[in-house]
């Protein structure tokens, strides 16, 4: 293999894998080869940050006595493992579309390959890592000669990331070989990325939630997951029957897999990849029936707008932010059997949760939400769009449409799950759901036209459209700003409506409030935004 | 010297190639003339690895392309019709890729693609993404990185599509230089005053299938010096005396 060709494929594909942080440091003006090291550098960092947080954290369990947690930090860094491979695979071999780019350079083959995995595999160590260090104080705590523990512990990790690189291989390029994924890349990478994040995040509650902790000795542990005890025994005693069952396990399903991806995935897998990534343009199924020919405006533009939504880190995001994060706060108080029953709650309360409902909208519609982003989903087309005698007005109010409907329809599916989980009486369920329909509607006026003001057409990754204005920071600055803020108007909120006999004024006051605010944030709106299409 | 012999290339029912069989020398400008969905770019592309042909073989300096790879790559260098690659990097960028791709040290490159930029104005441009560049600007940084390793056989894919005026007469020199330094430059034009300004040989391609093969003097000769463009409409074109035109527009326009 070629050092200068390989060093030049990596380069690339760091780029290709890591598009926020490379838009990030571009904006500062990296490029080239200070650019790679900054990118190279960023891994370091993560790799410090999660052994220092993890490493501190597990220095001070003495995991010989704890096998629960043990099989649970397995369990964690295992999924955190998957999820982070899958999208790192995503982004390396699929998103760049870069491999058929490739075809006319004299690049082998092999090295083309090696580096995209190099790469993947670079993304999840740090995710991974502090695996290492559990089987190494692991062994180290069952007295193992430090050295051999140090050996141990690095087979055994080697072992487990091979394991969870093979899994994720099969999965992703298995898919490649079906008809489903060569004809709906995007809709089929997006459920596989939306699968893969629900199994872990639901994984890690479900571990969070097995409380039954195993106190019967004298250290505090949590029951172990029977699955992943074979690791526990080869630290405990690595050269015994016990240690076996682990032993073989391991090497059992590593060749099972690695058997399956050589003779069913790999043959023909480059031809494959080059031609998922070119198919844009010649899936062109012959055999399907001719849509029928539309020529009334808005069902073409709904068509359209549809179409638009098939990307998959933009689903990814959505999902993330607008469903599995309120889906955590959910299950977590409702696992944590400090579940709010609102059941008894009397009507007085319908102020308190209207503006809970206000505050949840906030909390969900951010710039990355779809309608935060619809706009820029046009790319090119937004500004020939402008060139066509049809009103921009009706085009982007049909574009808003669509994207208040998705976002609010996703808040109140959560907000009925809320209301079941918790017992919430009709009436204050009803109180909720009206503001979260016009919080999100308010919130959706905002960041729709926040997309129009900073719109980027020429965008290659979505990400770059999640960056625009404050980035990062303003992102999480705005999420935890909505969370704490909203948090506290709704409890002082409450703390008036259920201790004192202020209710009625209060509602009055609250209520006037967020009508005034309303319309002036409407009319705001209407000014800065709207009207510029009349 | 490249010689391609019976080459076909099927998608699913579709013929875009039939028994395409001719010789390109080195030295030499060739040029593919032919309407859209007439096999120009699918040969190309088979030329330069992309494509995969159903039969046939191409062979370059002796060497069967099938067999060599990778060693015939390296003697190739290639503009897309459409210059949308590699859009997530820099100018500077693509071009250290395109010379780690070639295998160019520092020193071999350095002066060439510092010429290069100086000729296409591209030197405000290589810290910028392609991304945010124009058509004319993405062509022009690909032909810049397809000539960064002075390649034995330059392919180019309708390469004067989206250049300024300047730039396209520029990139008609360095055609013309770089076949005078006894290499070959093959490119696909619907342009036929570039084919007939540029051409030492063309091939007209029609529904996949050759239709003539020779210089453009041989064939003005052959139709008693008519102007290209009436020789290729009457060889490749439409035979409907404007009819359609009519249907259109009206008889206004006549």
């Amino acid at each position: 293999m070629n050092k200068q060709q390989l060093r030049a494929l990596m380069s690339v594909d760091l780029r290709l894998a890591n598009p926020q942080v490379t838009d990030r440091y571009r904006k500062k003006g990296k490029t080239g080869a200070a650019l790679t090291k900054k990118l190279t550098n960023q891994f370091v960092y993560n790799t410090i940050i999660f052994i220092l947080i993890y490493g501190f954290t597990m220095f001070m369990l003495d995991f010989s006595k704890m096998p629960g947690m043990f099989t649970f930090y397995v369990g964690l860094f295992v999924l955190l493992g998957i999820s982070q491979s899958i999208s790192s695979i995503y982004n390396v071999f699929f998103a760049g579309k870069d491999l058929a780019s490739y075809l006319p350079l004299p690049f082998r083959e092999k090295e083309i390959f090696f580096s995209k995995t190099l790469i993947v595999f670079l993304n999840v160590v740090p995710f991974t890592l502090p695996l290492l260090l559990l089987f190494f104080y692991t062994g180290w705590r069952f007295g193992i000669f430090i050295p051999l523990a140090i050996i141990l512990a690095i087979v055994v990790f080697l072992l487990i990331m091979a394991l969870v690189f093979l899994i994720c291989a099969l999965i992703v390029f298995g898919l490649t070989k079906t008809k489903l994924f060569q004809h709906h890349k995007n809709a089929v990478m997006s459920g596989l990325m939306a699968i893969t994040m629900i199994i872990a995040v639901a994984g890690i509650l479900l571990m969070n939630g097995s409380n039954n902790y195993a106190g019967a000795g004298a250290s505090f542990d949590r029951a172990p997951i029977t699955l992943l005890l074979p690791i526990y025994q080869i630290f405990k005693a690595p050269i015994s029957l016990a240690s076996g069952e682990g032993w073989l396990g391991l090497i059992a399903l590593l060749s099972l897999f690695a058997a399956l991806l050589k003779y069913q995935v790999l043959p023909n897998l480059s031809e494959q990849l080059t031609q998922v990534n070119t198919t844009e343009v010649n899936n062109a199924n012959p055999h399907k029936k001719a849509r029928r020919r539309q020529t009334k405006l808005v069902p073409i533009l709904d068509a359209y707008n549809r179409q638009l939504l098939k990307e998959p880190n933009l689903l990814l995001q959505v999902l993330s932010s607008s469903i599995m994060m309120p889906l955590i706060f959910i299950l977590t108080f409702a696992m944590n059997g400090s579940a709010f029953n609102f059941g008894q709650l009397p009507v007085k309360w319908f102020g308190v949760f209207f503006v809970g409902g206000l505050v949840f909208a906030a909390m969900t519609v951010n710039q990355t939400a779809l309608i935060a982003n619809l706009i820029s989903l046009d790319r090119e087309n937004f500004e020939f769009v402008r060139s066509l005698p049809i009103s921009m007005k009706q085009y982007l109010h049909r574009k808003f449409q669509l994207g208040f409907f998705f976002q609010v329809m996703i808040n109140i599916l959560m907000l009925l799950i809320a209301a079941i989980t918790f017992k919430m009486p009709l009436v204050l369920l009803a109180s909720l759901i009206v503001g979260v329909i016009w919080g999100t509607y308010l919130m959706c006026l905002h960041y729709f036209r926040r997309d129009y003001r900073l719109r980027i057409t020429n965008w290659t990754n979505i990400t770059q459209l999640f960056n625009r204005g404050g980035g990062n920071l303003a992102l999480v600055a705005t999420m935890f700003g909505s969370i704490i803020i909203g948090g506290v108007i709704v409890a002082a909120y409450a703390v008036v409506v259920g201790t004192t006999k202020l209710a009625l004024l209060a509602n009055v006051i609250a209520l006037s409030v967020v009508l005034i605010v309303s319309i002036w944030f409407w009319l705001r709106s209407q000014k800065k935004f709207w009207r510029l299409f009349d | 010297m490249i010689e391609i012999k019976d080459l076909c290339k099927n998608y699913g029912d579709k013929k875009a190639l039939q028994n395409l069989t001719l010789t390109i020398k080195s030295g030499e400008i060739f040029g593919f003339l032919g309407h859209n969905g007439a096999g120009k770019s699918t040969t190309l592309k088979s030329l330069v690895s992309i494509i995969e042909p159903t039969s046939g073989t191409i062979t370059v300096d002796g060497l069967d392309l099938k067999a060599n790879r990778q060693k015939i790559k390296e003697k190739i260098a290639y503009v897309p019709d459409t210059p949308d690659i590699f859009l997530q990097l820099t100018a500077g960028e693509y071009w250290d890729l395109l010379a780690a791709a070639y295998q160019l040290s520092e020193d071999d490159v350095a002066k060439r693609r510092h010429d290069l930029i100086e000729l296409f104005d591209m030197g405000a441009h290589v810290d910028e993404t392609m991304a945010s560049f124009s058509h004319g600007m993405r062509q022009k940084s690909i032909l810049i990185g397809a000539l960064l390793s002075d390649p034995d056989v330059w392919i180019l894919d309708e390469p004067l599509q989206g250049l300024d005026p300047q730039a396209a007469h520029d990139l008609k020199e360095l055609m013309k230089a770089h076949a005078a330094k006894g290499k070959t430059v093959i490119f696909s034009t619907h342009v036929l005053d570039t084919a007939q300004q540029l051409c030492d040989e063309l091939a007209i391609l029609k529904k996949g299938q050759l239709i003539y093969n020779g210089s453009v003097a041989d064939l003005r000769a052959q139709h008693d010096n008519q102007s290209l463009e009436d020789i290729y409409l009457g060889m490749a074109g439409r035979q409907d005396d404007g009819h359609l035109v009519d249907n259109i527009e009206g008889d206004e326009h006549e």
